[in-house]
């Protein structure tokens, strides 16, 4: 604009004037050429603009906004992003962590922004972090996840916990040793949830399942764009930002489990740490529901006793468990890694559609008590993308740092972070250490 | 075969006797102890409410065939309603009303379906309530009935086979058609002729345009949508993808109508019996089950 002014001032003063015509034709070079750099830039801008900070934009406009500008109609259904022109850049799998970082720390803080904490705790990792960023990591882990100790649990059949009163062995129950192990506090959130997607979790081939990925492209949300069924253009509502992530199958689930680190929680770890088990005379003693033997539905998100839709993961905290965790029973069902066990139902096996995995702790719209308890089983087709079910992580203790095995959670945080974390160095002081938390990351990553 | 029993000789017992009840269903005169309507087998129960409290109840219509979801359905409502408070709430008049409650959720509650409704009509459950809702200024009494979907398509065929059924009918203020949704998809169109001819059949046994079955609200709810999920998102599309001959005499015939889905199980496995396979419900989280009830009351009082 003002070289356009500067040039009408210049055309009035050469007509006023009697400036030579080569004054004016230099002029007006002078703003053609300053149009065609402002087009430039803007094109560059646009094309080298990273495609994460784009769709956080587009998270936060809304995906109203998207649409209109994109120029999507939401009830004729978009097409699917063509992910092989404007996502070309993005869609190079696996999508190592971001080349231009350079350093360890930049690439640790991006880590601990996105959740991956379990990750920078692992053996291999673990050597490279600084006494701060250990400190922070360790921190993370004890504000997000809670230790269940190890010991024995006491699996009932659904029919066991359908007939209440039978004896143990023949309603088929059984005892299963689990180790210690955290578990996550909440279940995974929304927010959580998009630092995958955003990370370019659907496109990084290492995190999924072999047999699945036929059906990758299928694992799309209302829009056509990778992500949870219910969201629309890769991005979730902000009103649902604490919310849990629903609409995700079992193997989206698992992918956002392998790539924090962290896993899906077996079936005999889940049921432990809601019942919290305790063995006196070679019984195993063990409650129905977190907060004891008897239902109290405000403690959670049931039916009748919520707002018949899934609310925030902060929200019912009486209903926590022994161990400090929350929501365990209601607002969403959670899938566990095992299978649904449909063959040892003592009133009969059962047949099943198709393989199924298993699912606990009942969701808002959950409606008889009895299938709202620890020891409740269901279950569902693993690529079902259901209204109601989530997930939450868990993490062997054993795959953490050995250091960080003697001391779990609180303990280990406690000691001398820089101590630990310059003995830890000194064993593997040969490689870089960015290379060697990549190396690790893309390790970790392999199902 | 007559069986003999000894009465009392009291003057007000044979005057009572000398009365004849007419059934409200049927409006054949029976005994005044009566327990069922000697006619059409309806419980007798219903003609003594209705007279004590002066109140007509006004009669619903839950069709469809056999093991489209009827019972479930209808159990399962019974139940959401008398459970919840703050949208509508339904208060059962008289013991055989919670019957059909009781028998079905026990059943659900044990991750079973219950057993299917007799052909018999003098087994069936009657069931007769009071609706109650911050929207209406008086409470709405109600009578619905879980009958046999066998029944119904064999008065279809051969009218006057069940003398209650053609009697309900003829005073119903409105109908839930159920389809069951699983088999509108893989391709069997026993659900779309099934509720063709009950369209038909309702349409012919009072077509008058402005009092008959043309003008009364019909909700068409489509059951099982748990077990297809799409089914949810737009259930009258649904309808008309899956249920083209329905869809076009819907709407052809009616003028108040709408397309539901509904689901009680959020997923379903098989355990094998003598005979076959019976479907075992995996969890219950009820879907859809108020909201077309919600629309026909609506519907019936406006």
């Amino acid at each position: 604009m003002v070289s356009i002014r500067h040039c009408w001032i210049d055309v009035a003063t050469a007509s006023v004037g009697g400036v030579t015509a080569s004054l004016l034709l230099w002029n007006g070079l002078c703003v053609l050429a300053s149009l065609v750099t402002l087009l430039v830039a803007a094109f560059l801008a646009r094309r080298l603009l990273p495609r994460k900070w784009r769709q956080r934009k587009l998270g936060r406009r809304g995906a109203t906004a998207a649409s209109e500008k994109q120029g999507h109609s939401r009830k004729g259904g978009a097409a699917k992003p063509d992910r092989t022109s404007d996502d070309k850049s993005n869609s190079a799998a696996p999508r190592r962590p971001a080349k231009s970082v350079g350093d360890t720390g930049t690439l640790v803080e991006e880590m601990l922004t996105q959740g991956r904490y379990s990750l920078l705790l692992r053996p291999q990792i673990v050597a490279n972090l600084s006494g701060d960023q250990l400190q922070r990591a360790l921190a993370a882990l004890d504000a997000n996840m809670a230790v269940v100790p190890e010991g024995n649990v006491l699996l009932q059949t659904r029919h066991a916990e359908l007939a209440p009163g039978q004896s143990a062995e023949l309603a088929g129950d059984r005892v299963v040793r689990v180790e210690g192990f955290y578990l996550d506090r909440y279940p995974v959130t929304n927010a959580q949830y998009y630092e995958f997607v955003a990370g370019g979790g659907y496109e990084q081939m290492s995190l999924w399942d072999p047999e699945i990925l036929p059906a990758l492209l299928d694992f799309v949300d209302r829009t056509g764009h990778p992500g949870p069924r219910f969201w629309e253009y890769g991005a979730f509502e902000p009103r649902h930002h604490d919310c849990p992530v629903i609409g995700i199958s079992w193997y989206e689930a698992s992918a956002y489990a392998r790539w924090v680190g962290k896993r899906l929680p077996t079936d005999a770890e889940w049921v432990k740490s809601g019942s919290w088990p305790v063995v006196t005379d070679d019984r195993v003693l063990q409650r129905r529901f977190p907060w004891g033997d008897t239902m109290d539905r405000s403690r959670a998100n049931l039916w009748g006793s919520g707002p018949e839709r899934v609310v925030s993961v902060h929200e019912f905290s009486s209903g926590v468990s022994v161990g400090g965790i929350y929501q365990l029973i209601g607002n969403v069902w959670e899938w566990t890694h095992s299978n649904f066990r449909a063959w040892d139902d003592a009133g009969g096996r059962l047949e099943l559609a198709g393989p199924m995995k298993s699912l606990r702790g009942g969701a808002y719209d959950t409606y008889f008590d009895n299938q709202a308890s620890c020891h409740f089983q269901s279950g569902d087709s693993s690529i079902a993308r259901k209204h109601n079910i989530g997930f939450r992580c868990a993490l062997g203790v054993c795959d953490l740092a050995e250091f960080l095995q003697g001391g779990v959670g609180a303990a280990a945080a406690d000691t001398d972070a820089d101590h630990i974390s310059e003995a830890a160095a000194e064993g593997d002081a040969a490689q870089k250490p960015e290379e060697a938390l990549e190396d690790a990351m893309l390790e970790e990553a392999a199902p | 075969m007559s069986k003999r029993s000894v009465l009392p000789m009291e003057s007000y017992r044979l005057a009572q006797y000398a009365v004849q009840v007419p059934c409200y269903i049927c409006e054949g005169g029976n005994s005044f102890d009566a327990e069922l309507c000697r006619h059409c087998c309806a419980p007798m129960a219903l003609a003594h409410q209705a007279n004590a409290q002066k109140v007509h109840p006004k009669m619903v219509a839950i069709v469809g065939s056999s093991g489209s979801g009827k019972t479930v359905y209808l159990g399962m409502l019974t139940d959401m309603l008398s459970r919840q408070s703050d949208r509508m709430q339904l208060l059962a008049r008289g013991a055989f009303s919670i019957t059909l409650q009781q028998t079905t959720v026990g059943a659900l509650v044990r991750s079973e379906f219950p057993d299917k409704t007799p052909n018999e009509a003098d087994r069936w459950c009657w069931m007769h309530c009071q609706v109650q809702s911050p929207r209406f200024k008086k409470p709405i009494e109600m009578i619905v009935p879980d009958v046999a979907g066998e029944a119904i398509l064999h008065e279809i065929d051969h009218p006057r086979s069940y003398p209650a059924l053609r009697s309900f009918f003829s005073k119903c203020c409105g109908a839930m058609v159920l389809l069951d949704a699983v088999q509108l998809e893989s391709s069997e169109q026993t659900q779309d002729f099934f509720a063709m001819k009950i369209l038909s059949y309702l349409c012919e046994l009072d077509g008058d345009k402005k009092k008959g079955w043309p003008a009364r609200p019909v909700a068409f709810v489509l059951t099982k949508a748990d077990q297809c999920e799409e089914c949810f998102n737009d259930p009258a599309h649904y309808a008309q993808t899956h249920s083209s001959g329905l869809w076009r005499l819907s709407q052809e015939r009616l003028t108040r109508r709408r397309y539901f889905a509904s689901g009680v199980a959020g997923a379903c496995a098989y355990r094998p019996e003598l005979g076959g396979r019976v479907q075992v419900p995996l969890r219950i989280e009820p879907r859809g089950i108020i909201e077309p009830f919600e629309w026909l009351i609506d519907q019936v009082v406006r």
